[in-house]
C-alpha cells in the first residue's frame, strides 16, 4: 500500500513535470532579429529595426550572376529568368529589368502620381506652361533645347515631355532612382536578380527551404554556362544566421556533453554517476527551458544559446555532490545537508548576479541573466534534489570505496607547486602585454553579429561593389501614424538636411519627400489638374502646329487620362500598377497603421554623428550600422561596467554573510580583480577585440568563474587550513574548471562570430579564473587569512 | 542629378572614342576586313591635337522635320577637350582625365564634375578608359568597349558600324556609324541611332590636326556663373 502511494506520488510528479515543461515549451518563440538583443532606447536600433520591420524585404531574395563577359552574363540571367519562371509555385516573380525598360509606358500612372504630388504652387506654375497664350513659346522652347542640348536624357525626356510638365521636377523626384542600375554594373558582367516568394515565410526553416529550392533552380539553369552566382538579401541572411547558429548549438551542446563525459570517465571512471549526471543536465535543460516559455515575454536565438551555459554551471554542482559522496559515509539526507551550504552559496551568488542583470537596459543582457538564473536554481535543486540521493543509492548497490583517479595527482604537493608557477607566470605574462600593448581594441561593428564565412555578406558586398556602394550611406526612416504626419516630418527633416548640407555634413540627399502624397495636396492638384483633362484636342493641336509629332503628346495624353480616372478615388491616391509597386517597394509603407517613408542620406565622412544627432526629431531616424556600431561602443562599456559594478557589490554582500570576514571578501575581490585584468591581457595578447558578445562574457565570468574562488573560501573557513582546502577542492575546481572550459570552447568554433568571440573569452577567462583560484588564492589565504581564523578541523575532517 | 550627368559622360565618351577609333582600328572583329582601316589609320599616327568645326542633326521621331546645329570640337592629347553647340555656343563642355566641366552660357550656368573622386571613377569607368584608349590606341582596348558590325564602302569613304559593349549605353542605341575618308584617315562623321527611332549625325567640316590649340580652349571664365559641384 505504501509502495502503491510512493509509485502514484511519483507518477502524479512525472506527469506534472511533463505538463509543467510541455506548456513552457510550446509558448517559446525564438526570434532571430539580433536587434532584440540591443537596447531599444537607442535611436539607431529603434530605427534599423524599424527597417529591418518594413524595408528590408523579407521575401525577396537577390541572386548575383558574375561572368567574364557582358554577353554570358546575360545568357546566364536569361537561362535564370526563365527557368525560375516556370515555378510560380515557388516564387511571384523573377525581375532582372526595371519594369519600365521594357514598357515605358507603364510608368505614365507613377508620372501622374509624382504630378499629384507636387507642390500647389509648383503645379500651378507648370500649368501655365499649358495656357493658351503660353502653350506656343513653351514648345518653341523645347524645340530650341532639344537642338542645342547635351544631355541625351534631357533630350529623350523633352521629346516626349513638349509641354516641360514632368522635366521640372522629374530630376529631383527621380534622383533616387537614377544612378548606377541595381540591375547591372556598367560593363554588363555583373548581372542581378531579385526574387520574390509566392507569399511570407512562416519560419526560418521554411525560409532556407525555399533559398535551396531557388539555389537549385538557379545552379541547374547555368550548368553549361561558366558563370559564378551569389545569393544576399534578407531571406539569405535570416536563413544564414539562423540555421548557423541552430548548427552551433546542435554541435555545441552532444559535443560539451560528450567532453564532460570524458572528463568525468577520466576522473572516476564510472559508469553509472555518469549517466545519472548527464540525465540531470538535460533535465535542468528541458525545465529551465520550460520555465523561460512561462516567465519570459520572448527568447531570442542567443537567449537559447545562454541556456547552455548554465548546462556548463550546473554540472559544477553536481560534480561537486559526487565528490563529497565518494568520502561520505552517512546519510543522504547528511549528504544533501553536507553540500547545501556550499551549493546555496555559490548557486546564490551566481544567480543573484544573472538576476541582477535585469537592471540593465540590454535586452540580451536580460535575457541571460534570467536564462542562466533560472538554470543555476532549478540545477541546484535537481543535483541536491534528485542526483545527490541518485549518487548515494548508487554508492549503497557498490561495495567499493571510489575515490576520483586524478585525486592522487591534483591534491599532490607537486602539482601544487607546478601549478603555482604557471599560474604566477601568465600572470606576469598577461599583465606585461597589458602594460605594453594596453587594452584590447573594441569592435561594435555589425560583423560580430553575422556568420563567419557569410555566403550572403559576400555577395552582398559584391554588389555594393559591382553596382552602387552605399555602405557609408545613412537611412533615413520616417514613421508617423499617416499620410500627413510623415510628410511633415519628412519636410522638416528635409530642411534639416538641407541645412546640413549646406553646413558641408552631407553630400547628397535622396529624400522621398517629393514623392510623398497628402490628401489635401493631391485634392488642391486635382482641381487644377482636371480642367486640363477637358482640354487635350487644343494641347495636341498645338503640339502638331509646332512642329512636332503625334507621339509627342502620347505621355502628355496618357496622364491626363490617368488624372481623370483618378477623379473620384478616395484620398490620398496611392498607384497600384506594377511598375509603381516595383519603385515604392523600398521607397514606402503605407498600410495602417505602419506609415513609413524611406531615404538615403550620403554623410560627408567622419560627420555622421553630428548628423544623425541634429536630425533628432520624434519618428525620424537616420541610421546606419556603423553608427550604431559608434553608439554601441559608447553605451555599452559604461552600461556592461554599471552592472558589472551592480553585480560585483551583490557578490561581495552575499559572501559577507556567507563568510563573515571582511578580509576573506577583499582576498575575493582581489582574486577576481586579477582574473578580469589578466583576461583584459590575454585578450590583447591574442589580438582579441571587445564586442557585444565579450562585454557579455565579462558578465558571465563573474558569474561562473567567481564559484571556484567562493569554493576555496568556503573549504577555507571551514578548515582553517589553506593547503587542506587546496586539497579539498582541486578535484571539483578541476572538473569545473575543465567542463566549463569544454563547454565554451566548442562555442569557439561556432559559425557566428558573436558566439565564437564570447566562447573563446569564456574559455580563457575560466582557464585563468580557475588557475588563480586553485594556486593562487590559498597562498593568498596563507598570507592574509591563515592566522586570523580559528582552524575548525573537524569540520574538514 | 546623376542620370543627366551619366548622360553628359556618355556622350563625351562617344566623342573621345570616336576619336579612339579613327586611330586604333587595326583588327577585326565577326572576320570583316579592316584593312581600309589600317590604312587609314597609318595617316593618323601621332595624332598630337584636332580642331574641327561641325553640324550636327537631330532626326527626333517625336519631330516632323530633322533640326540641326552647328559646333566645334577641339582636342589636344592626351585627354583635354572642348566640345561647343551653337554658334555662339549655347552649351560647351570642356574637360580632361580629372573633370568635366558643363557650361551654359544663356544661363550664366555651370556644373563641374571630379572625376577623381573614387565614387564617380567607379560608376563611369568606361569613361576613364576612354580617355586612356584615346592616347594609348590599341585595338585590344577599343575590343574591350566596342563591338564592330560593319564596314562598308561608300566611294571614297568609308562608313564603319560599331555598338557599344556597355550594356547601359547599348540599351538605346539600335547603330553607331563611324564614317572616315580614307585616303587622309580624317574622320568625317558619326551618327547614333537609338532603339526608339530617333538619330543624330554630327557631320566634321575643316578637320585640323596637329595644330596648335591656344592653352585658353580649354579653360572658361566663369565669373559671375552659378556652379554646382558635382562629385559622382
Amino acid at each position: 500500500m505504501k509502495k502503491a502511494g510512493k509509485f502514484l506520488g511519483i507518477l502524479f510528479l512525472v506527469i506534472l513535470s511533463v505538463a509543467y515543461v510541455g506548456t513552457g515549451l510550446s509558448r517559446i518563440s525564438v526570434d532571430v532579429d539580433i536587434l532584440r538583443l540591443l537596447p531599444t532606447k537607442l535611436k539607431q536600433v529603434e530605427g534599423l529595426s524599424l527597417f529591418l520591420k518594413h524595408f528590408a524585404l523579407p521575401e525577396e531574395l537577390i541572386v548575383t550572376v558574375d561572368a567574364s563577359d557582358s554577353n554570358k552574363a546575360n545568357a546566364a540571367v536569361l537561362a535564370i529568368s526563365k527557368a525560375l519562371k516556370c515555378h510560380p509555385e515557388l516564387l511571384k516573380d523573377a525581375v532582372s529589368e526595371a519594369p519600365w525598360e521594357s514598357n515605358p509606358a507603364s510608368l505614365s500612372e507613377f508620372l501622374s502620381f509624382t504630378l499629384l504630388n507636387q507642390p500647389v504652387e509648383k503645379l500651378r506654375a507648370v500649368m501655365m506652361n499649358l495656357t493658351p497664350e503660353q502653350s506656343e513659346k513653351t514648345l518653341q522652347e523645347t524645340l530650341e533645347t532639344l537642338n542645342s542640348s547635351v544631355s541625351p536624357l534631357e533630350v529623350a525626356m523633352l521629346s516626349y515631355d513638349p509641354f516641360r510638365i514632368f522635366s521640372s521636377f522629374v530630376e529631383k523626384s527621380f534622383s533616387g532612382l537614377a544612378g548606377s542600375s541595381e540591375f547591372s554594373s556598367q560593363d554588363g558582367t555583373f548581372r542581378v536578380i531579385y526574387v520574390q516568394a509566392v507569399g511570407a515565410f512562416e519560419n526560418y526553416k521554411q525560409t532556407a527551404l525555399w533559398i535551396n529550392k531557388i539555389k537549385a533552380i538557379c545552379a541547374e539553369a547555368t550548368a553549361t554556362t561558366d558563370v559564378r552566382l551569389g545569393f544576399t538579401g534578407e531571406p539569405a541572411f535570416v536563413a544564414e544566421i539562423s540555421t548557423g547558429m541552430e548548427n552551433d548549438m546542435k554541435t555545441s551542446a552532444p559535443v560539451t556533453l560528450g567532453l564532460i563525459s570524458l572528463i568525468f570517465w577520466i576522473c572516476y571512471g564510472r559508469f553509472l554517476p555518469l549517466l545519472g549526471l548527464l540525465l540531470m543536465l538535460q533535465l535542468i535543460f528541458v525545465f529551465t527551458l520550460g520555465t523561460a516559455g512561462l516567465v519570459l515575454n520572448e527568447l531570442t536565438v542567443a537567449g537559447v544559446g545562454f541556456a547552455s551555459v548554465m548546462i556548463g554551471l550546473s554540472v559544477d554542482y553536481g560534480y561537486f555532490v559526487y565528490q563529497r559522496s565518494l568520502t561520505h559515509t552517512g546519510s543522504t539526507r547528511s549528504l544533501q545537508w553536507d553540500c547545501i551550504q556550499s551549493i546555496i552559496w555559490t548557486a546564490g551568488t551566481t544567480a543573484a548576479a544573472f538576476f541582477a542583470l535585469n537592471f540593465s537596459s540590454l535586452p540580451g543582457l536580460s535575457q541571460l541573466g534570467n536564462m542562466v538564473g533560472i538554470g543555476v536554481c532549478i540545477g541546484a535543486v535537481i543535483m541536491l534534489g534528485i542526483f545527490a540521493p541518485l549518487v548515494k543509492k548508487i554508492r549503497k548497490t557498490s561495495c567499493t570505496s571510489y575515490s576520483s583517479r586524478l585525486d592522487p595527482i591534483i591534491s599532490s604537493d607537486l602539482f601544487s607547486k607546478i601549478g603555482f608557477w604557471v599560474t604566477l607566470s601568465l600572470v606576469g605574462v598577461f599583465i606585461g602585454t597589458l602594460l605594453v600593448k594596453g587594452l584590447p581594441s573594441s569592435d561594435f561593428s555589425s560583423s560580430t553579429f553575422r556568420p563567419r564565412n557569410s555566403e550572403s555578406h559576400q555577395a552582398l558586398s559584391q554588389l555594393y561593389t559591382r553596382l552602387q556602394d552605399s555602405r557609408a550611406c545613412l537611412s533615413l526612416i520616417v514613421s508617423g501614424k499617416n499620410e500627413e504626419e510623415i510628410w511633415r516630418r519628412l519636410k522638416s527633416a528635409e530642411d534639416a538636411l538641407e541645412t546640413a548640407k549646406s553646413n558641408g555634413y552631407v553630400t547628397r540627399i535622396l529624400s522621398p519627400l517629393a514623392l510623398w502624397p497628402t490628401s489635401a495636396t493631391q485634392s488642391s492638384n486635382l482641381d487644377e489638374l482636371l480642367p486640363l483633362t477637358l482640354q487635350k484636342n487644343r494641347l495636341k493641336k498645338a503640339i502638331t502646329d509646332n512642329g512636332f509629332t503625334e507621339e509627342a503628346f502620347a505621355l502628355t495624353s496618357s496622364v491626363l487620362d490617368q488624372v481623370a480616372e483618378w477623379k473620384n478615388s478616395s484620398l490620398p491616391i496611392w498607384p497600384s500598377d506594377p511598375a509603381s509597386a516595383w519603385i515604392l517597394r523600398r521607397m514606402a509603407r503605407h498600410e495602417a497603421p505602419n506609415y513609413l517613408a524611406f531615404g538615403v542620406v550620403e554623410p560627408v565622412a567622419g560627420y555622421e554623428s553630428t548628423l544623425v544627432d541634429s536630425i533628432q526629431a520624434p519618428g525620424v531616424h537616420l541610421v546606419s550600422w556603423t553608427v550604431l556600431g559608434e553608439e554601441l561602443r559608447q553605451t555599452l562599456p559604461k552600461e556592461i561596467l554599471n552592472v558589472s559594478a551592480a553585480l560585483i557589490a551583490g557578490i561581495l554582500l552575499i559572501l559577507l554573510i556567507a563568510l563573515r570576514s571582511i578580509r576573506s571578501v577583499l582576498v575575493f575581490a582581489v582574486t577576481t580583480t586579477l582574473v578580469l585584468v589578466c583576461l583584459a591581457g590575454a585578450m590583447s595578447l591574442f589580438d582579441m577585440k571587445w564586442g557585444f558578445f565579450n562585454l557579455a562574457a565579462v558578465l558571465l565570468l563573474l558569474g561562473t568563474g567567481t564559484d571556484y574562488s567562493i569554493l576555496l573560501l568556503l573549504a577555507f573557513k571551514r578548515c582553517g587550513n589553506a593547503g587542506q582546502a587546496q586539497k579539498q577542492c582541486a578535484a571539483v575546481i578541476f572538473l569545473c574548471c575543465s567542463s566549463s572550459i569544454a563547454g565554451f570552447a566548442t562555442l569557439g568554433w561556432a559559425s557566428n562570430l558573436g558566439l565564437a568571440t564570447l566562447g573563446q573569452t569564456c574559455a580563457i577567462g575560466l582557464l585563468i579564473d580557475g588557475m588563480i583560484s586553485l594556486f593562487l588564492l590559498p597562498h593568498a589565504c596563507r598570507y592574509f587569512l591563515e592566522k586570523r581564523n580559528a582552524p575548525a578541523m573537524h569540520f574538514c575532517k | 542629378m546623376l542620370r543627366p550627368i551619366q548622360a553628359i559622360i556618355r556622350f563625351s565618351q562617344i566623342v573621345i572614342l570616336l576619336m579612339g577609333i579613327a586611330v586604333s582600328l587595326r583588327a577585326a572583329d565577326n572576320g570583316l576586313d579592316l584593312s581600309p582601316l589600317e590604312k587609314a589609320l597609318k595617316a593618323q599616327k601621332n595624332i598630337r591635337s584636332i580642331s574641327a568645326e561641325f553640324i550636327q542633326t537631330r532626326a527626333l521621331k517625336t519631330l516632323k522635320s530633322p533640326i540641326a546645329i552647328k559646333g566645334r570640337f577641339w582636342f589636344e592629347a592626351p585627354n583635354k577637350f572642348r566640345w561647343e553647340l551653337g554658334v555662339p555656343a549655347k552649351s560647351i563642355i570642356i574637360g580632361s582625365h580629372h573633370g568635366l566641366t558643363i557650361i551654359q552660357p544663356s544661363k550664366k550656368k555651370a556644373e563641374k564634375i571630379d572625376l577623381t573622386h573614387s565614387a564617380f571613377a567607379k560608376n563611369a569607368p568606361q569613361f576613364l578608359r576612354m580617355m586612356e584608349m584615346a592616347s594609348s590606341f590599341t585595338v585590344e582596348n577599343f575590343q574591350k568597349e566596342m563591338q564592330i558590325v560593319s564596314l562598308k564602302n561608300l566611294g571614297p569613304n568609308y562608313r564603319l558600324e560599331v555598338l557599344p559593349k556597355n550594356p547601359e549605353a547599348a540599351k538605346s542605341l539600335s547603330a553607331l556609324f563611324l564614317d572616315f575618308d580614307l585616303s587622309s584617315g580624317h574622320w568625317i562623321a558619326f551618327e547614333l541611332v537609338t532603339k526608339e527611332g530617333s538619330s543624330m549625325r554630327t557631320e566634321f567640316q575643316n578637320v585640323q590636326m596637329n595644330g596648335d590649340l591656344e592653352p585658353t580652349i580649354f579653360e572658361y571664365d566663369l565669373t559671375g556663373y552659378r556652379i554646382d559641384e558635382e562629385s559622382r
